[in-house]
């Protein structure tokens, strides 16, 4: 009998597959169920955010940061008032800093619970991603309370932020820090301990630090491969030095350092630690005002400049050039998705079809993040 | 994988699950934290939100001064605002004020430098309608005289009333360099160093906007206290709004309507 014709299947996954986390497409060539290699094809959420800023001024940007990744509005608000201080040599009131790294740690707890319980959907436990939801909620609801939004907060603005932080909110921001600590243990029994979920996760898509390195990963997928950097330690911005926390890094403990049960726990443990700092900002801060003077028609200086903030996604940089007038010449701006669209080529050579899901899952990318 | 290994995978999976079962379990006598939207819940979500959520943008027109302070700050310019001066009465007349709801993106930029809170979001959410068109919300019926700030207490209870909501908003927001918000009272004792309205000679980067709010939908009646000699200063509608003309009026905004709020901000040079 002689042997049956086999060929390479072309397959397409997305842009709307449920599964990616947004509209991304994969163009995947598969050998029966292991994969050759995909193919990321990017660019269907490009809504041209840089060029806008040309059109709409300093000021009139920040609710379009806001739409760069809006799972994290906080950071990308922060990378752009941070920019555009350090353009024209703003000084924020130490309050306005705290406000800044409350709201951004939050924004931080809200977006790793998002990710953490998106992999659980993503490998088939839609438990998981409800009790994760149901905690998000409560961050939504105190970040509404706060500056009137639940996902494109437009809270920060050039040279602080635009709301105190209302009557009784910090006794309500502590009371659920509280509350969310017990719960990180209890989603921990939940899920991340499963052993289904550590089968499933463990020794799939392994990052060496070199590759990490090699191909610009950044934040939480950097560090699940030992890679110690945050950008909140080694070049400290805002009020981050005064407080004490951990930078956890992946060491390995379910299978290989760097495979996706490492970036998955980097977000459990990275969640405690923004408990952490969030206990000691909103016990420590000051009193004061929260917003430094600016002139409405915002004109900095010309020159160019660059600042890099810690994201949920990782190192996002902002890249600046002012020519003196009321709009930016140029804007461009970093994210950690698309440094880690990078990688999933080199890493799907040999990996299952269902593991390409767990791969993005694990490296957390959201598309309107790549394409901006 | 030897048979101990698979036995003891099966034995650590089934006693995990049970772990996992045992927090589900334990929802059974917790409190629900599902609410039955838009029915079975106690009172309107609207009524909960809390008092700086930015819902449908909404204009008290009572208290408006008509200072295009919001105009100017959309960043999409969802806001259409035409405006008259009369030279000799020195009032403002607000001849157009249209919001473009299925525009707007609730960033809250307008609400930020309004004077008295004329301008707020609402915590009204729910905007379906059939049309676009109908979700144009024209606030100016006819044309109506600006709100002028004044000294002492409001003597209209309707619109002080008003002016108590707009300033108990205006609260809300942060104010520059100061951590405590200015009291209605101090705000008004500085309305009194209103500067002398700007002299009459237009401003030729205006020219074609005026033309081009002629050309809006706006009412065509005249406005009854217009005088023979009333300047008109016109804010062009969103179609038409050109860089050149943002400019002018972003950069050479005229100080008479720019300091007619009972508020000053922003007038703080750049450090």
């Amino acid at each position: 009998m002689s042997t049956l014709r086999t060929e390479e299947m072309t397959l397409n996954m997305g842009p709307q597959h449920p599964s990616t986390h947004g509209v991304l497409r994969f163009v995947i060539k598969a050998d029966g169920e292991v994969m050759r290699e995909a193919i990321p094809d990017v660019g269907y959420l490009h809504r041209s955010i840089e060029k806008i800023a040309e059109k709409v001024g300093y000021h009139g940007f920040m609710p379009y940061t806001d739409r760069v990744d809006y799972v994290c509005a906080m950071f990308t608000n922060q990378g752009w008032a941070m920019a555009c201080e350090k353009l024209a040599g703003i000084e924020v009131p130490r309050r306005g800093e705290y406000c800044r790294v409350i709201a951004a740690e939050f924004n931080r707890l809200a977006s790793h619970l998002l990710t953490v319980g998106l992999m659980g959907m993503d490998i088939g436990a839609m438990t998981p991603f409800l009790h994760a939801l149901r905690e998000r909620e409560m961050i939504n609801d105190l970040i509404e309370e706060l500056c009137g939004a639940r996902l494109t907060f437009n809270y920060m603005r050039i040279g602080g932020v635009a709301w105190d932080l209302p009557p009784g909110w910090r006794e309500k921001a502590l009371a659920y820090l509280d509350h969310l600590d017990p719960i990180l243990d209890e989603f921990n029994a939940l899920f991340s301990y499963n052993k289904i979920c550590i089968q499933r996760l463990a020794n799939v898509a392994v990052i060496s630090a070199e590759d990490a390195i090699n191909y610009n990963l950044v934040g939480p997928n950097l560090r699940a491969s030992g890679v110690k950097w945050d950008v909140r330690k080694d070049i400290p911005y805002s009020v981050y030095p005064e407080f004490d926390f951990e930078i956890p890094i992946g060491r390995g403990e379910w299978g290989t350092t760097g495979d996706a049960m490492d970036r998955y726990m980097m977000r459990i443990r990275e969640m405690v630690q923004s408990s952490r700092i969030l206990r000691q900002a909103l016990t420590q801060i000051p009193d004061g005002p929260v917003l430094a003077k600016v002139v409405r028609n915002f004109k900095p200086p010309a020159g160019e400049c660059q600042v890099r903030v810690e994201s949920a996604r990782g190192d996002q940089g902002w890249y600046v050039v002012s020519d003196g007038s009321s709009y930016p010449w140029r804007v461009h701006v970093r994210t950690g998705s698309f440094a880690a669209m990078g990688i999933i080529q080199k890493l799907s050579r040999g990996l299952m079809i269902a593991d390409l899901v767990v791969l993005i899952a694990s490296l957390d990318v959201i598309a309107p993040e790549i394409d901006r | 994988m030897g048979v101990a290994a698979y036995f003891r995978h099966i034995k650590e999976a089934v006693v995990t699950i049970f772990d996992g079962m045992a927090v589900t379990a334990s929802h059974l006598i917790r409190k629900p934290y599902t609410i039955q939207y838009p029915d079975r819940i106690p009172a309107r979500v609207q009524d909960r939100l809390p008092f700086r959520y930015r819902g449908i943008l909404d204009v008290d027109l009572e208290i408006c001064t008509g200072c295009l302070a919001c105009d100017r700050a959309c960043p999409i310019d969802c806001i259409a605002m035409a405006i008259e001066k009369n030279a000799q009465t020195r009032e403002i007349i607000i001849s157009q004020f249209d919001i473009d709801i299925a525009k707007c993106m609730y960033c809250g930029l307008c609400s930020e430098p309004c004077p008295t809170g004329a301008i707020h979001h609402t915590t009204e959410f729910e905007g379906a309608d059939y049309s676009l068109e109908s979700l144009i919300r024209r606030f100016v019926v006819e044309p109506v005289v600006a709100y002028k700030p004044k000294k002492g207490p409001e003597p209209d209870p309707a619109v002080a009333s008003l002016l108590e909501r707009g300033m108990k908003y205006v609260d809300q927001w942060a104010q520059p360099g100061s951590d405590k918000p200015p009291t209605p009272k101090a705000a008004s004792s500085a309305q009194t160093a209103t500067p002398q309205p700007a002299k009459p000679a237009a401003n030729p980067a205006r020219m074609p906007a005026k033309g081009a709010a002629a050309a809006a939908p706006k009412p065509s009646a005249a406005p009854a206290r217009k005088g023979a000699d009333g300047q008109a200063v016109t804010q062009s509608p969103p179609a038409e709004a050109s860089v050149d003309n943002r400019e002018a009026t972003g950069e050479a905004a005229n100080p008479a309507i720019d300091t007619a709020g009972v508020r000053q901000r922003d007038k703080t040079p750049a450090s």
